[in-house]
């Protein structure tokens, strides 16, 4: 007997297959078809349809050799459609174990593929058409407190006037704001004949210094007169600045389009102000000195109007620029003021206040909010989706940033990465009290926990996945901790300030300098301020005719007054303790200048 | 008594009765597809009729499931004569297979017996 293997017969041999289409060749039309119909719709391996040929074949010559009419065979069979489906479904489960896989896995790769296809699609749909609802304007906000008040109150408009009456290039303001003392008050010679031509803005200045507010009014237009001043000042150079064209401000009207041009010329004017003062007491002329210390002082309060934490961090420099020039006098000059004057100083830089005072994070909260209403949807609850125009203005902000932009399909489908408005709300806040917290509780009394969450919240956005599901916080949350410093550091240094004039005043009453700060308290100081550091009290020691006052810094350690040698290590000691590892010692040295 | 019409047959009921019938045609020798459509018709009375667009995915299922084998033979060796035929045989998975479901088929008879539905019980072996 020769019959053949059941594998033989699963995969029939190339003979075998051969012979299958001259076995249906011998039966009748109809009956050929409906073996190829069915073949066909099947779509099955050679080998298998070279079977499934062969045995419908050989079924149909048994029945017309049973002389059963080929219509009668056709009407038994069934439906071939049916047939087709079946004998497909028969077939693939007699496939090998590995072929079913295969099929399985491209099976579900398709469904897979098709799912991500449609979620895609209609994540592309949905983000068409969300649109955002602008409640309101930051401009406007910021704006409220300054128009609150009567023009006549208000710095800005002298300020104006000081700019325009000022005639000093730019190379020339370069030179003032130059200038360095640390080889002596002379150096302050050359400037002579500039701060000569500036006295008419410095008086407007000291003017401007004395009104309670800036009042300075945001916009998102340039001042044209401003401009044009300075083209003219500078010798025409150029094309004349052109007068910015107004803008549409529910559409354009963002914080971050806000103009803060006054920044840089308060800025301006405080250098003007150090210089004058320096010359002045060279020159002995102390009532000079101190009304340009009391209006720069001034100008630092003044300057963290608008509520913006840029703001407070440029008020911030120059509370430093005074506390600088206050301990360069007093270093060098340290009989140039009075009792009266030192007083007077001293009350004036006491009453700007705490860290809280200098650094403000409300603007950057209103900051936050009014992307979130240009970028998301309004659910009602607090929550929405991000739009397309959120993607225009997060690539405009990121454009800032030099963030490449991208194309509509990846910000769509990005924007299902991203974290809904009201998450990232949450998170930007639950930042900026943290931060807000760093700056208002001194290091040695914040608990470990509040900087773990800053840590933790810091890793959990610079995560790859972070980077993208709170791409608007990396682009728009400022370096909160670092701002916080700061502003902790410039309060510490004001508070260094207030003890050497202490230290001067009590020199003039007993002829030399306490052995201790604690002589100091009451009559001169109310307590002997904190170091910043550690929270012990301010270090000092005299040394001869003099003194050094300092802090430990963030390494914590006291190196006896010792200035670092490394910059890095400098910009760490002002940081938060634990934060930085440090090259060598090193200590914070307030007084005296390096 | 009224032979029922096979078109009548729910598909669910031809889905359980159809691969039983088979293996037990199967049981006592190999059989090829025209053999089965025609000893599925005589010895049901046509109650378990199925064309072949039924019977040769049936045949394939249960291949697959390894309760049956096929294999072709040639046209000489055939008791029909004449062509190749594609014979199918009986495994020893398929003759449990066929034993637990006769016990299942029999309870189930007995049971639509005591509920008056069947009034007799048939063998299997009458197959």
């Amino acid at each position: 007997m020769s019959s053949r293997t059941s594998d033989a017969a699963q995969k029939p041999s190339g003979d075998e297959v051969a012979q299958t289409p001259a076995a249906r060749a011998e039966l009748p039309p109809v009956l050929r078809e409906t073996i190829a119909s069915v073949c066909k719709r099947a779509r099955l391996w050679k080998n298998e349809r070279a079977d499934v040929e062969a045995e419908l074949s050989a079924h149909f010559h048994d029945g017309l050799a049973q002389g059963v009419s080929p219509e009668k065979l056709l009407a038994d069979f069934g439906d071939v459609k049916a047939a087709a489906r079946l004998i497909r479904r028969g077939k693939l489960r007699n496939r090998p174990r590995w072929a079913r896989v295969v099929r399985r896995t491209g099976q579900g790769l398709l469904l897979a593929t098709g799912l991500v296809v449609a979620l895609a699609g209609a994540q592309i749909v949905r983000f068409q058409m969300g649109e955002p609802t602008v409640r309101f304007s930051p401009a406007e906000v910021l704006n409220r407190p300054s128009l609150a008040v009567p023009e006549a109150q208000r710095a800005w408009p002298i300020y104006r006037r000081a700019i325009l009456s000022l005639d000093l290039t730019n190379d020339e303001q370069r030179q003032i704001g130059d200038l360095d003392v640390g080889s002596g008050f002379g150096a302050v010679e050359p400037l002579r004949p500039l701060l000569a031509r500036a006295e008419p803005a410095l008086g407007l200045i000291r003017e401007g210094a004395a009104k309670p507010v800036l009042g300075y009014l945001v916009g998102f237009v340039a001042d044209h007169e401003l401009e044009m001043h300075a083209w003219i000042v500078n010798g025409r150079q150029g094309d004349p600045p052109k007068p910015t064209p107004p803008l549409d401000e529910a559409k354009g009207g963002n914080a971050v389009a806000i103009l803060l041009p006054q920044l840089s010329r308060l800025r301006a004017m405080t250098r003007l102000l150090r210089a004058d003062a320096t010359l002045a007491v060279l020159d002995k002329q102390p009532e000079r000195a101190v009304a340009n210390l009391h209006a720069l002082l001034s100008i630092a309060r003044q300057s963290r109007e608008p509520d913006l934490l840029i703001c407070g961090l440029v008020s911030a420099a120059i509370m430093a620029v005074g506390c600088e020039m206050i301990r360069d006098v007093l270093f060098s000059h340290r009989d140039a003021l009075t009792d009266e004057h030192l007083r007077g100083i001293a009350h004036r830089l006491a009453a700007l206040g705490g860290p809280a005072d200098l650094i403000s994070f409300r603007g950057e909260r209103l900051g936050f909010e009014d992307f979130l209403q240009r970028a998301f949807t309004e659910d009602g609850g607090g929550d929405g989706r991000f739009t397309p125009e959120g993607a225009r203005l997060l690539a405009e902000y990121a454009a800032l940033d030099r963030v490449e932009q991208s194309g509509i399909v990846v910000e769509a489908l990005s924007s299902a990465l991203l974290a809904g408005r009201k998450e990232l709300s949450d998170i930007f806040n639950a930042s900026i009290n943290l931060a807000e917290r760093e700056l208002t509780t001194p290091p040695w009394l914040l608990a470990p926990e509040a900087l773990s969450a800053v840590v933790e919240l810091e890793r959990r956005l610079d995560s790859p996945l972070g980077r993208v599901r709170y791409a608007p916080l990396q682009v728009l949350l400022p370096a909160l901790s670092t701002a916080a410093q700061a502003g902790r550091r410039a309060v510490e240094q004001r508070d260094a300030t207030l003890v050497m004039i202490a230290l001067e005043l009590h020199r003039r009453a007993t002829g030399e300098y306490p052995a201790s700060l604690e002589a100091l308290v009451p009559s001169l100081l109310p307590a002997i301020p904190p170091d910043g550091a550690d929270g012990k009290p301010l270090r000092y020691a005299r040394r001869g005719d003099s003194y050094i006052l300092y802090s430990v810094g963030a390494d914590l350690r006291d190196d006896a007054g010792t200035p670092p040698t490394n910059a890095d290590d400098s910009r760490a000691l002002r940081g938060r303790p634990g934060a930085r590892a440090f090259t060598g010692p090193g200590d914070l040295v307030f007084f005296p200048p390096l | 008594m009224k032979t029922p019409d096979p078109a009548r047959i729910e598909r669910e009921l031809m889905r359980g009765a159809g691969p039983v019938a088979v293996l037990k045609l199967l049981h006592r020798r190999e059989m090829y597809g025209y053999e089965l459509v025609e000893a599925l018709e005589s010895k049901t009375d046509g109650v378990l009729a199925m064309g072949q667009s039924t019977l040769y995915p049936m045949l394939y299922n249960l291949e697959s499931q390894g309760f049956i084998e096929g294999s072709w033979k040639q046209a000489e060796l055939t008791r029909a004569g004449g062509r190749d035929r594609k014979y199918y045989r009986l495994t020893d998975k398929g003759r449990k297979r066929l034993a637990d479901d006769s016990k299942q088929w029999e309870a189930v008879i007995r049971a639509m017996k005591a509920l008056g539905i069947a009034t007799f019980a048939p063998s299997f072996a009458t197959l």
